[in-house]
């Protein structure tokens, strides 16, 4: 029986009148788990609770067994959780060495720092553009810094909140082997739209829907599902699980 | 962009010694770089960090007011001031770090500290206003409301009123004090404010440098990414507000050394917008930009008065003409319009711009740049020995 | 305390508050709305206490007269800056407090130079009325009734009329409401012009118990802001739940003196001391040192705790 890493217990997010978010959730250390839905199913919400940026109504979190909940964004960082945003929030202005070295610096100190963000640039392959303002570079290596940044300070979990979003074929591909890379060492929990990924990087999937988990297991298992494929073809085209 | 500064401020720097030779123009540029100093305490935090301090003037104005009083109670007993600066220098902190604690580790947003310091520095004003009577003293040091401050000789049959002592030091191992003053011996007071420049210009960039320049631009660009990394990025909003408060402050108490007097103007509007249109007009990413932001507005605001003196108004003037003179004067006068403009026209000032076009025509500037040089230094040593001046 | 003192205290309370909420409304009204920090607002003011200058003195009009016309005046000040300078620069909410400022320092220029520099008194036929064994000016209680008019109107203004509607559609959601066909560019020039003309209508309430000088929006800018920083970003509920409490402290601190310091200065009947508490730059200082404390606990002020809590 592996380690639980994270366990989330009747989390919950009220917006007004709203209940967003209800969920239990459990994860295994060394897990490389997909986080499904449809838009709104309150993924992202769920992510920003996880990370401390938002605090939830109710429910707790724990992470590697402490109860985290409601902590400050910057000390769940510091104990080993970090995210990458949905929409991509690297710093515009700063180099893209500068980006990594100060994700690196906090665990690891300024010259180590900077030495870890030096090999971070050639596994995420941005070695060559180091220098530049990191608001030059491509949407897809955009994705990929913010990508490094969340795994530099070797965290024990990491959150990756569509990852592959408006990535080409190519850009994809590499994508998941560098998430294939983080997981030998990481816990990784990835939200994704995209069904080809998902199933590239194969991982246990846990279906959320209105704020729910409605259906968890391997991706065959999700994909023969009839109330999965309810779910997703009531919500358009966008979403059909192509075989 | 990064490497371009250090030569080129040698270059201004070895361009600002000879003024020194001539107790005026020292006098002018001594007060343009002590404003330049406050400008950078504000880039530091706004043009980096992104934190706006409208208010940034109430720790130049406590450093002024602090180093005026202990250095009044000092200088005839010990003979120098070190105490009065330490004095200035913390108080001016000490100011910074309360009000940062309570806004940043409140969490309030931006818009609402600088309005909490605008607040501040608008508070100070209206107390330092009212400390006109005779109960407002400290020792020997009267506060004296909107005529500023001044020491008062303690016996009462005779009363003598003296000025804020310029910095004076005394150390172990020297025969007297020494006081750095502007004058025509003299022009010692001059170098410390040239000398203070350089030494809160690279303090600055080795900040910036470090990790607190990293995050600080972190916080600025996306504050919920940098504390996700694991910053407590109100500990660095907090840390930066601090220092550049004592930066201020430092500016202030060379201020009050300098001038010998600090009335309550120090805290007002007036001098908070004016310090705004520095850094603005310098650029406010550029640590330079607020010495430059600084001596533009200063020569303006005197050139214009020069051409524009009070009560030259023709007299047959008709009403409209006197009226639309009076108001341009004003505008000149109050900077509003500059402002304005500069809001409208400007996103980046004049230095960044400037030291681009530097980076980018390098090796031609610097034969430009040497013979002015020479000709400049030929021309003050001219003006001096033999009063042969063109400018 | 007897039964009189009691009344005087509270009337001068209410008065702190009334005061504060005059200043604060059309800032509140901007600020929250627009989240625009104005800081133009304490010229705005002037400019209202001015135009009832010169519709009494100039024009010889009645005061009541200058009164009305003052925030139809200021309003439409207000209406041409938005149009020339701050439609420019939404989305640059620095650039906007910036170009606010560079235009308050115009407009003191230019009163200045019409008006001059000298501060100048307008008459006033009022009278006091007697608490016990006190008098009380009776044009405070008719600033009270003004400011409470004032709050109510801007209430119906915005719950009930199609205006309000439409202003309320555009700051929650600029393009929805542009795409619903509300001339967004319009609402948000008429809402600056109605947070412009109730400053004006604070300067003219004020104009004749304060002195009318050019730089007179200066002295009260900085309680407005505060006030508004404390409120929160709710309009009304935040203007008035923050007026009351730092209008509460004001009168307190302001009126009572609460110990003395001695110092060493030459006083014409030695010794020499100073009464901390009991004068209005007291006040401003318990104002924002009050304020400061409260944000520590209560970073998005009144309105925005109870809203959170809601």
């Amino acid at each position: 029986m592996p380690e639980r890493i994270l366990e989330v217990a009747s989390l919950t997010k009220h917006f007004g009148g709203l209940r967003a978010v209800h969920l239990d959730l459990s994860v295994d250390a060394r897990e490389l788990r997909c986080l499904i839905g449809p838009n709104g199913a309150g993924k992202s919400t769920f992510f920003r609770m996880l990370s401390g940026a938002m605090r939830p109504s109710s429910g707790t979190v724990r992470f590697q067994g402490r109860d985290i909940t409601g902590w400050d964004a910057f000390r769940i960082a510091r104990l080993g959780m970090s995210i990458k945003f949905q929409v991509a929030s690297v710093l515009e202005e700063l180099s893209v060495r500068d980006n990594l070295h100060l994700a690196a610096e906090f665990r690891f100190g300024n010259r180590e720092g900077r030495r870890r963000a030096a090999e971070m640039l050639e596994v995420v392959g941005l070695a060559e553009r180091a220098e530049h303002p990191a608001t030059w570079l491509s949407h897809g290596e955009k994705q990929w810094l913010e990508i490094g940044m969340a795994s530099v300070g070797e965290p024990a979990l990491i959150l990756l909140d569509e990852p592959t979003a408006g990535m080409t074929a190519e850009e994809m591909k590499k994508t998941v082997r560098l998430l294939k890379r983080l997981n030998e060492v990481a816990t990784v929990i990835v939200v994704e739209h995209d069904m080809n990924f998902i199933r590239m990087i194969a991982g246990r999937v846990t279906v959320m829907h209105q704020g729910e988990v409605f259906a968890e297991g391997s991706m065959e298992e999700i994909e023969r599902n009839e109330g999965v494929r309810a779910i997703y073809l009531g919500k358009g085209s966008q979403y059909v699980v192509r075989r | 962009m990064k490497r371009i500064a250090s030569t080129e401020t040698l270059a201004a720097l070895l361009l600002l010694v000879p003024w020194a030779f001539k107790p005026y123009t020292a006098n002018v540029l001594a007060v343009y770089m002590i404003y330049g100093i406050l400008a950078l305490s504000l880039t530091l935090i706004w043009g980096y960090a992104g934190i706006m301090s409208f208010g940034q003037t109430a720790f130049f104005g406590i450093g002024a007011y602090a180093y005026g009083a202990i250095g009044l109670n000092l200088i005839n007993r010990t003979q120098q001031t070190h105490a009065a600066v330490l004095g200035g220098l913390v108080v001016a902190a000490f100011l910074a770090a309360v009000v940062g604690y309570f806004m940043f580790y409140g969490r309030i947003s931006d818009v609402y500290a600088s309005i909490i310091t605008l607040a501040l520095t608008l508070v100070l004003f209206a107390f330092a206003v009212s400390t006109g009577g005779d109960e407002w003293v400290i020792g020997v040091a009267r506060f004296g409301g909107f005529n500023g401050m001044f020491g008062q000789g303690e016996s009462s049959q005779n009363i003598a009123n003296f000025q804020i002592p310029p910095v004076t030091v005394w150390l172990p191992g020297m025969a007297q004090p020494f006081e750095f003053k502007i004058n025509r011996e003299s022009a010692a007071g001059y170098f410390l404010v040239l000398g203070m420049s350089v030494v809160m210009y690279l303090t600055a960039r080795w900040l910036l440098r470090a990790r607190l320049g990293r995050v600080a631009v972190g916080i600025r660009e996306n504050e919920a990414r940098v504390a996700s990394l694991g910053y407590d990025t109100r500990f660095y909003k907090f840390a930066l507000f601090t220092i550049a408060g004592a930066i201020a402050g430092l500016a202030g108490i060379l201020f009050a050394a300098w001038g010998r007097f600090v009335n309550p103007d120090r805290f007002g509007l007036g001098f908070a917008s004016s310090t705004v249109v520095y850094v603005l007009l310098g650029g406010r990413t550029s640590l330079l930009g607020g010495f430059v932001g600084a001596a533009i507005v200063g020569y303006l605001t005197s050139y214009l008065a020069e051409i524009a003196p009070f009560g030259t108004i023709p007299g047959d003037a008709t009403p409209w003409a006197r009226f639309l003179m009076e108001a341009g004067r004003r505008i000149v006068r109050e900077q509003g319009a500059v402002l304005v403009g500069i809001v409208l026209a400007l996103e980046d000032g004049v230095t960044p711009p400037l030291s681009r076009l530097l980076t980018r025509y390098r090796r031609w500037a610097w034969w430009l740049l040497l013979p002015a040089v020479v000709f400049y230094f030929g021309q003050r040593v001219a003006c001096l020995q033999a009063d042969v001046c063109l400018f | 305390m007897s039964l009189d003192t009691a009344a005087i205290v509270v009337l001068e309370i209410l008065n702190s508050i009334t005061i504060l909420v005059l200043l604060a409304l059309g800032l509140a009204l901007i600020f929250g709305m627009m989240r625009i920090v104005n800081l133009a607002q304490g010229e705005f003011f002037t400019a209202g206490a001015f135009t009832v200058l010169t519709a009494v003195r100039f024009a010889h009009l009645p005061l009541w007269v200058g009164m009305l016309l003052a925030p139809l005046v200021v309003a439409g000040i207000g209406i041409a800056i938005e149009r020339l300078i701050i439609r420019r620069l939404y989305g640059r909410p620095l650039d906007v407090m910036l170009a606010t400022w560079g235009v308050s320092l115009l407009l003191i220029g230019l009163i200045t130079v019409i008006f001059g520099a000298v501060t100048q008194g307008i008459p006033f036929a009022l009278g006091n009325f007697q608490v016990g064994r006190y008098s009380y000016p009776e044009y405070r209680i008719v600033m009270t009734t003004v400011a409470a008019g004032l709050m109510l109107g801007v209430y119906v203004l915005f719950r009930y009329t199609a205006f309000g509607r439409r202003a309320r559609a555009t700051i929650a959601n600029p393009e929805m409401a542009s795409a619903a066909g509300i001339n967004t560019p319009r609402m948000f020039m008429l809402t600056f012009g109605l947070g412009a003309g109730l400053a004006g209508a604070a300067g003219a309430i004020m104009a004749p118990i304060v002195g009318v000088v050019p730089t007179m929006g200066v002295l009260y800018i900085a309680r407005a802001f505060i006030t508004v920083v404390v409120g929160g970003p709710v309009v009304l509920v935040g203007t008035l739940s923050s007026a009351s409490a730092l209008g509460f402290i004001e009168a307190l601190i302001s009126r009572f003196s609460l110990f003395q310091i001695e110092t060493a200065g030459h006083c014409a009947p030695p010794p020499c001391a100073i009464n901390i508490g009991g004068s209005a730059f007291f006040g401003q200082i318990a104002l924002l040192i009050f304020a400061i404390l409260l944000l520590r606990l209560l970073p998005q002020g009144i309105s925005g705790f109870w809203r959170q809590r809601r």
